[in-house]
């Protein structure tokens, strides 16, 4: 594993996986911003992506040219092996943790 | 793309494209603009716009995009290395050197603050003319028609045009919508409650004036306001003059001269203009005037060009060009006693006014050969600035080779260092330009004396706009000026400059820089010499004997006095010892002319004229050189005139004896001559005295011209005045003749400044500059002398080696700038004064002593100061 993953970095690993091929800037931060009720500049996202690319744990590429955005291409991202695996090694954290923890939430009891 | 609420900030996005490279940005630009779009649905343009530039704004400091732009450097390499690092050390190393070179630094800065100072004001004056009338909202419809007199000697362009013109444009020319004429001779004294009349200058115009400029009223109709014939309206300071904090509309003037005249609006107070007035009565008066007798009628009249002026309001849908041709094909039926001049009319836009340099035009114009003229002027000047700037660089060049030489060897390429000696530069221009604001602001005001009624035309004021301006300049400066010395350091041999192979300091290696130097003098020697030539041709003019008394003689205009009223009244004062009137003031260019002949049948010949009476020979000591003054007798027919020498001559009547009684014939008049006068200048010296008769005419009086013997002159003036108040209730005024004859040689005196001052400048500057190349050859060669000392050289012996090659640029330049300064005043400037001093050697040889005093001193002091130093000094440290 190349290193820990923040809250914020899961947070956006894990909304790109949800958009699937749809995932570039722009439904990114709305997605976080709905799901998450938070606000979120262009360049924090970017910044948070920035980081990832850089842990390996995404990685981009440039759209087709369409008619929208004047013609400005998208980039879009993708998960990693190396991301899906620090996903699933967060996960697996949390969930051992959550079993042993003392607090009973109120669903699972 | 183009959403119907408004697109996205065009200037946040540019600026964000060039600072990240447009493949880096393309995504992200996509993804704000997306944003916008969305915000655009539910917010205000407004709104969307504020959020969009912060969206960039946080884009540009988050390190995603550091990290992109820096993988996009790495892999296509850099070409403009924007870092900010590299410009904080490129502005500390020019910091340090400023401060490890003080004395240069100082020179450097010295020169070029004067070197941008006539620039600065140059650019200042620039300014304000463009600004003049920027409030006109109409400015590109408008149209001023001028007039193209033709008198078959020469075709003059004039600003004016012929009163009955207005009429013909409005039957004949289509796609006028509105005609403003205006007569320029309403310069009104209005009489107040308490009987002091007030001067205002200002015009008669027509009713469209308001339609027409964007002369904002206060109060009254713009529509009506000049409407109605003796209908006044004034501007705000005016009106505060006049009526203090009443309100004026519907108030009643007493104009001297004209009658009572109601206001009918008040303008606000403007900005500049060409047409600055104070006051404006209705043009509809003008016919009203004409039938009382109060002026002389023009209205009908196509002949005289002088006083009317026609401004068009032109249809913006309707060809100018078509307009242009109809008012070109329009003939004025011509003049009315010459039918040999012809008119054409021609159309000036309104914005070339200010800059255009017609006969006869309206108020304060600024012609663009005058602006050219001072642009040189002040190129003169910065360039030598220039030249020692990169001249010092260059000989300085040893202390920043080694720099050099290792920025190259550690990949330094060309372009970076040019970069970086144009980038000092800059910053030492910038320091300087505060230095050239300050003498700006010095000689501001007397530039602004020096320009006749300059201040309506520019007040040259640092307005944000000029400050742009200098600021612009000053690094334009910067980069003319490290140009040079930049590509000097770029091409430097890194091994050499290591290696500590002197490149500098040997003046004869760069023949340039010799060129420089040569030029420098050039210039300060110029400068020198015309100050020296002008003033000559000053005190020349001004110890001039003109022929006639001007000494004691004071001019009192007639205005509405009877003149034989006022003479006895004068003559009452014991001071007075003689009274004579005349129709106008010698030495000065108000003199008529008029068409005369020997005889009946033979050709007319131009000759100047002047009406006097019986005592005006004596009373200005005019010389008679046969007959006599006009017959003490009253006569009410003209029958005599007196001639001056010259007339006798060019009228072939013989000796001056022999023309006493031969007739000359003029305005169908035959007239007698009744004596000659000796040759005096009734013109100011520019002109050569021509053909001149004085004849006899009251009607014609002006002046008159009161001889003093008095001690205590306001007292005298007082008196004066009280018996004036007996006549008329016209304002007093009072002339000495001396007084108004020294106004002729004004324009000598502002040569002189403006010569001065200029030579001041170029003078600072090439001895600055000359002393910096001195003191740093000098010091290159300190080793040198002292090896020579010890050999037995003397102090001559080594001030001299040291100043030789100086000396012989000094000597060329003198024997370049000699001939060229006397062939310019020589052939141009003085051409233009028929009656002058010639240029002397005595001013030669005492401006090139002066260069060479300066000179000696400074290179002495240098080349004194090494080779006096001990030798032990020099040679002890290697």
């Amino acid at each position: 594993m190349k290193g820990y993953i923040g809250e914020l970095e899961e947070l956006v690993l894990l909304t790109v996986a949800v958009l699937g091929d749809d995932a570039y800037g722009v439904p990114i931060k709305e997605q976080i911003e709905q799901r998450a009720s938070r606000t979120m500049s262009l360049g924090a996202l970017h910044s948070t992506i920035g980081r990832l690319e850089e842990k390996g744990f995404l990685k981009s590429y440039l759209g087709g040219a369409t008619h929208e955005r004047g013609g400005r291409r998208k980039r879009y991202f993708q998960l990693t092996q190396g991301g899906k695996a620090a996903l699933r090694d967060i996960k697996n954290l949390r969930d051992e943790l959550w079993q042993e923890s003392k607090i009973k939430l109120g669903l699972a009891s | 793309m183009n959403h119907p609420k408004g697109n996205p900030p065009k200037w946040a996005k540019r600026f964000f494209v060039w600072y990240c490279h447009e493949t880096v940005a393309e995504d992200l630009i996509g993804d704000v603009d997306e944003l916008f779009y969305i915000n655009l649905q539910t917010n205000s343009v407004f709104k969307a716009r504020w959020i969009y530039r912060l969206q960039l704004i946080r884009l540009l400091f988050s390190s995603g995009i550091r990290l992109r732009r820096h993988k996009y450097r790495e892999a296509n390499g850099s070409k403009t290395y924007h870092s900010l690092a590299l410009y904080k050390s490129y502005g500390k190393i020019s910091f340090r050197n400023l401060i490890k070179q003080r004395g240069f630094s100082l020179i450097n800065i010295t020169c070029l603050s004067v070197g941008m100072s006539v620039g600065l004001l140059a650019l200042a004056v620039w300014i304000d003319v463009a600004e003049v009338d920027d409030f006109q909202g109409n400015a590109s419809n408008i149209y001023r028609v001028t007039t193209e007199v033709d008198d078959t000697n020469e075709k003059l362009t004039y600003a004016s045009s012929s009163a009955p013109l207005a009429e013909k444009l409005k039957e004949e020319v289509t796609g006028i919508n509105e005609i403003v004429r205006m007569e320029r001779n309403f310069n009104p004294e209005i009489i107040l409650s308490d009987n002091t009349p007030i001067p205002f200058f200002g015009y008669f115009a027509d009713d469209g004036f308001f339609q027409v400029f964007s002369f904002p009223l206060v109060e009254g109709n713009p529509k009506s306001a000049l409407d109605k014939p003796f209908s006044i309206v004034v501007t705000q300071t005016a009106a505060e003059k006049l009526f203090r904090n009443n309100s004026p509309l519907g108030k009643i003037l007493e104009v001297k001269g004209f009658g009572n005249f109601e206001v009918t609006g008040v303008v606000k107070d403007y900005g500049r203009s060409h047409l600055a007035f104070e006051v404006l009565a209705s043009y509809s008066t003008l016919p009203l005037l004409e039938r009382q007798g109060k002026i002389k009628p023009s209205l009908q009249d196509w002949g005289p060009v002088t006083n009317h002026y026609t401004y068009v309001l032109v249809n913006e849908n309707k060809p100018i060009v078509d307009i242009r041709k109809a008012i070109e094909n329009i003939t004025s039926p011509g003049h009315k006693d010459n039918p040999s001049i012809t008119a054409k009319y021609g159309l000036q836009p309104f914005k070339d006014i200010t800059h255009s340099n017609l006969y006869n035009e309206i108020g304060q114009s600024w012609g663009d050969v005058l602006l050219s003229v001072f642009f040189l002027l002040a190129l003169l000047v910065l360039l030598p600035a220039c030249f020692n700037y990169a001249n010092i660089a260059i000989a300085r060049a040893l202390t920043r080779a080694k720099e050099i030489g290792l920025r190259k060897v550690v990949g330094g390429e060309s372009k970076h260092i040019v970069f970086q000696i144009v980038m000092e530069t800059i910053i030492l221009s910038t320091i300087s330009l505060s230095g050239a604001a300050l003498i700006f602001m010095a000689v501001r005001a007397g530039f602004l004396n020096m320009v006749v009624n300059g201040s309506k035309l520019f007040d040259l004021e640092i307005t944000p706009v000029t400050f742009l301006v200098f600021l612009a300049f000053g690094i334009c400066t910067g980069m003319l000026a490290g140009l040079f010395p930049a590509i000097y350091f770029s091409r430097l041999n890194p091994i050499e400059a290591l290696r500590n192979a002197s490149q500098s300091g040997h003046l004869s290696k760069i023949s340039i820089r010799k060129g420089l130097i040569v030029v420098q003098f050039i210039l300060s020697l110029f400068f020198i010499l015309s100050v020296a030539i002008v003033f000559k041709q000053y005190r020349y003019a001004f110890h001039y004997n003109m022929g006639f008394q001007k000494e004691n003689i004071l001019d009192i205009p007639l205005k509405d006095a009877n003149y034989r009223i006022l003479e006895t009244e004068l003559r009452r004062l014991h001071e007075v010892s003689g009274v004579s009137m005349s129709s106008s003031i010698p030495g000065n260019w108000a003199i008529s002319d008029t068409w005369a002949k020997p005889s009946a049948n033979a050709d007319s010949l131009e000759v100047y004229q002047m009406f006097v009476d019986q005592q005006y020979i004596n009373n200005l000591e005019l010389k008679l050189m046969a007959g006599s003054s006009f017959p003490e007798t009253t006569f009410n027919d003209e029958k005599y005139v007196i001639v001056n020498e010259t007339f006798v001559r060019t009228f072939n009547l013989g000796s001056v004896h022999d023309a006493l009684n031969r007739t000359v014939v003029t305005g169908g008049k035959e007239l007698r001559v009744a004596g000659v006068v000796k040759d005096f200048n009734y013109m100011p010296l520019r002109e050569e005295i021509h053909s001149f008769f004085f004849r006899y005419d009251p009607s014609q009086f002006r002046y008159a011209n009161v001889k003093l013997k008095s001690d205590n002159i306001p007292e005298t003036l007082n008196r004066m005045e009280r018996s004036w108040k007996k006549l008329t209730a016209q304002k007093f005024e009072a002339h000495f003749l001396d007084g108004e004859m020294e106004a002729s040689i004004i324009p000598f005196r502002n040569m002189m400044k403006i010569f001065g001052f200029l030579g001041l400048l170029t003078i600072t500057i090439s001895c600055l500059g000359l002393l910096a190349v001195v003191i740093s050859a000098v010091e290159s060669r300190t080793k040198e002398m002292g090896i020579r000392k010890i050999l037995g050289a003397s102090m001559p012996d080594l001030a001299y080696g040291l100043s030789k090659g100086f000396l012989k640029l000094i000597g060329i330049s003198i024997l370049v700038a000699t001939p060229v300064t006397y062939l310019i005043f020589d052939k141009i400037f003085l051409r233009m004064n028929y009656y002058r001093a010639n240029i002397g050697v005595t001013e030669i040889v005492m401006g090139i002593l002066l260069l060479l005093v300066m000179i000696s001193v400074i290179i002495g002091s240098q080349t004194l100061r090494v080779a006096n130093i001990n030798p032990v000094e020099t040679l002890k440290y290697e």
